[in-house]
């Protein structure tokens, strides 16, 4: 317990410079695009709050290997190592958010700027009904509410997805070539197999499939707690399992 | 002090001798203090129990004397004992060496005599 | 000052085996070489130390507390590894900053002084620094730590004469005032049989020899003269190695000297020196003790 903190320090302060580096290019990327939207029509903002998300998976994923070593250097418990590393991520989470708040409140001064939220539970809405699903158009709420939930989900979705990044980062360094070779191709033959199996099923099966995806992420209930929390079980899930492939790791040449 | 790390002497006793013909020649001055095993250990980069060793011998001899907290000091009356001890040992050392290498090279005990004349001619 | 006993270590890479059985103990306190050949198991012994990497049995144990059990013993060490496990794009001077909080005895103003007379850049980056000054770093960091117990694998790698005769120096003016126990593994062996208390020879997945460097160049002795008057000296004893130049042949005996013996034979009797008993003992012939 001791040097967590300590590995937390150091884990955000060696983030400081390419997290600021990130936030300059996308500050001046939202800005331009945002002007250009305003100048020329038929454009878009929507999109931006995707690119913190994957920023932050990255993060999540290249902190393993060197920060392992120094813990190591160090004689630093892997427990230290792991708690440590893992809770530095949710620092940037939470002040990605903020920063993306701002940035949108600026920009909606004088053009709109929907928010991953507002673009996922408020726009439109899912309905299902028996002949199918359809799309209904839904008033905006609450302004004040939309803002604290479009920070808290993108806070929340950004710690989960750093949590799963680093369970890949520690996946990956317990690995040798061969494993790692076969964990790349998994997620396409999960893809190939599922479309290609997809249509055969009989229709109460994918009807009850789609529908509890539907539910643990919000899109029935209109709400984006469940999301939330299928996100942050998922990451917790995760990061439980990187625990046990950390408690193991020997240092590798 | 001079170490040869290539005798075949052990160090700890080459420290003893350097620190007794130091005092011998009056080097190191009764009363005097000696330079400390750290200081000695570093200098010639030697592990400070060797130095000590050496050093603790000397204490048991009655050379040295440790004052506590400051340290190693020459004993009062040391450069006698240790010209007394050197008189001792002078034929053991010397003289029974002289011989064995005159024998060796075949040169008579009544040989050796004529030279060590010869010698203190030579020195007026 | 930390004691480390090992008790029962095993290791095997696969089907390699490294360490068999090992029992050793680290008084406090001591300079201490351990030396074996390349490839021996000399680092796989330091990283099962440190926990870097996993024993296959064995107890290790700082202190008397087991390492990787609560406690954190492992506070007490600090080892510099031949591996390079420092951040690349980390700079010297971050390096003793964050080094500081994790050893809070971390002594800056020696590595300081370090850093100068060692002729080594502070604003330099881990990666930007040559073999010998990649070791400098380490081995300052370790002399600065403020452990206890403090490991050098192979700390010297690279480093000039100059340099090499700076850092033995500056490891006994640390123990002389700290009083710690220093592990030096290392493949330059003359350069400090002076400077060791003890050695521990691994060869073999065992260890040889574990006891004072006095103590095992006492065992041992070298003659040397006329080929036969060896030979008749050899007869009956336990000969560790021979070399022969011309007429001349010289041995390195295990047992006491015989000074009466060699008198009349005309033979001369010398002390081992460490690297070179070193070397007849670990042949590769399962050299006997």
């Amino acid at each position: 317990m001791k040097h967590t903190l300590t590995v937390m320090r150091y884990n955000l302060s060696d983030s400081l410079r390419p997290t600021a580096i990130f936030f300059s290019i996308y500050t001046a990327f939202v800005l331009l695009n945002a002007l250009l939207s305003y100048l020329i029509p038929g454009g878009n903002t929507v999109g931006s709050d995707l690119a913190i998300l994957i920023f932050l998976f990255v993060c999540g994923v290249v902190g393993f290997r060197y920060n392992f070593f120094f813990a190591m250097a160090n004689n630093i418990s892997r427990r230290d190592f792991f708690l440590g590393t893992a809770l530095s991520g949710l620092l940037p989470s939470i002040g990605s958010a903020a920063v993306m708040i701002v940035i949108n409140r600026l920009i909606s001064l004088f053009y709109p700027m929907p928010t991953l939220y507002t673009l996922c539970f408020e726009r439109e809405r899912l309905v299902f009904g028996p002949d199918g699903i359809a799309i209904v158009a839904q008033s905006a709420g609450k302004e004040a509410l939309t803002l604290l939930m479009s920070f808290l989900f993108l806070a929340v979705l950004g710690f989960s997805i750093y949590l799963v990044g680093f369970f890949i980062s520690a996946l990956f360094y317990r690995m040798n070539k061969l494993l790692r070779m076969t964990l790349w191709i998994i997620p396409w033959l999960l893809v190939v197999l599922l479309s290609l199996l997809w249509p055969t099923l009989p229709q109460s099966f994918t009807g009850s499939v789609i529908r509890f995806f539907a539910a643990i992420l919000g899109i029935t209930s209109h709400s984006a707690w469940p999301a939330m929390g299928t996100a942050m079980v998922l990451a917790l899930l995760l990061t439980f399992c990187g625990w046990l492939l950390t408690r193991r790791a020997v240092l590798k040449k | 002090m001079h170490l040869d790390f290539g005798s075949d002497l052990p160090i700890y006793q080459q420290i003893t001798r350097s620190i007794e013909d130091d005092i011998v020649l009056g080097v190191l001055p009764e009363e005097g203090q000696i330079p400390s095993t750290t200081e000695i250990s570093v200098g010639y980069k030697v592990n400070p129990a060797t130095v000590a060793k050496g050093y603790n011998l000397l204490v048991e001899q009655g050379i040295l004397y440790k004052r506590r907290g400051v340290g190693m000091f020459v004993k009062e009356g040391a450069r006698e004992i240790l010209l007394a001890k050197r008189r001792e040992d002078f034929y053991g050392t010397y003289v029974s060496a002289l011989l064995k290498e005159a024998e060796k090279l075949q040169i008579s005990v009544d040989d050796v005599i004529a030279l060590l004349q010869r010698a203190k001619a030579d020195r007026g | 000052m930390a004691t480390i006993a090992i008790h029962g270590l095993c290791k095997s890479y696969g089907k390699t085996e490294v360490l068999r059985d090992i029992d050793l103990t680290f008084e406090e306190g001591r300079i201490y070489g351990l030396l074996g050949r390349n490839g021996v198991g000399k680092s796989t012994l330091l990283n099962l130390i440190t926990r870097r990497i996993f024993p296959d049995r064995g107890e290790i144990a700082v202190d008397g507390v087991p390492v990787g059990g609560p406690g954190d013993p492992l506070r007490k060490i600090y080892c510099m590894s031949e591996a390079a496990l420092y951040p690349e794009n980390m700079r010297v001077a971050e390096l003793y900053r964050w080094t500081a909080d994790f050893y809070p005895h971390f002594d800056r103003a020696r590595a300081d002084r370090l850093t100068a007379a060692f002729g080594l850049d502070p604003k330099k980056r881990i990666k930007s620094l040559s073999t010998g000054y990649a070791s400098i770093v380490k081995l300052i960091v370790t002399l600065s730590s403020g452990a206890e117990v403090l490991i050098f694998d192979e700390p010297v790698l690279g480093l000039d004469a100059g340099h090499r005769s700076l850092f033995y120096k500056e490891v006994l003016s640390l123990y002389g005032e700290k009083g710690c126990t220093v592990v030096l593994s290392t493949h330059i062996i003359e350069e400090i049989s002076d400077l060791l208390e003890s050695v521990i020879i691994l060869e073999d997945c065992r260890v040889l020899a574990s006891e004072s460097v006095d103590g095992l160049l006492e065992r041992y002795h070298c003659v040397s003269g006329a080929e036969g008057e060896v030979m008749g000296y050899l007869s009956g004893r336990e000969v560790v190695h021979t070399e022969r130049m011309g007429p001349y042949l010289s041995a390195t005996v295990a047992g006491p000297a015989d000074r009466q013996q060699a008198d009349r034979l005309n033979l001369t009797l010398m002390r081992p020196k460490l690297q070179d008993l070193f070397i007849h003992l670990t042949q590769g012939k399962g050299g006997t003790l």
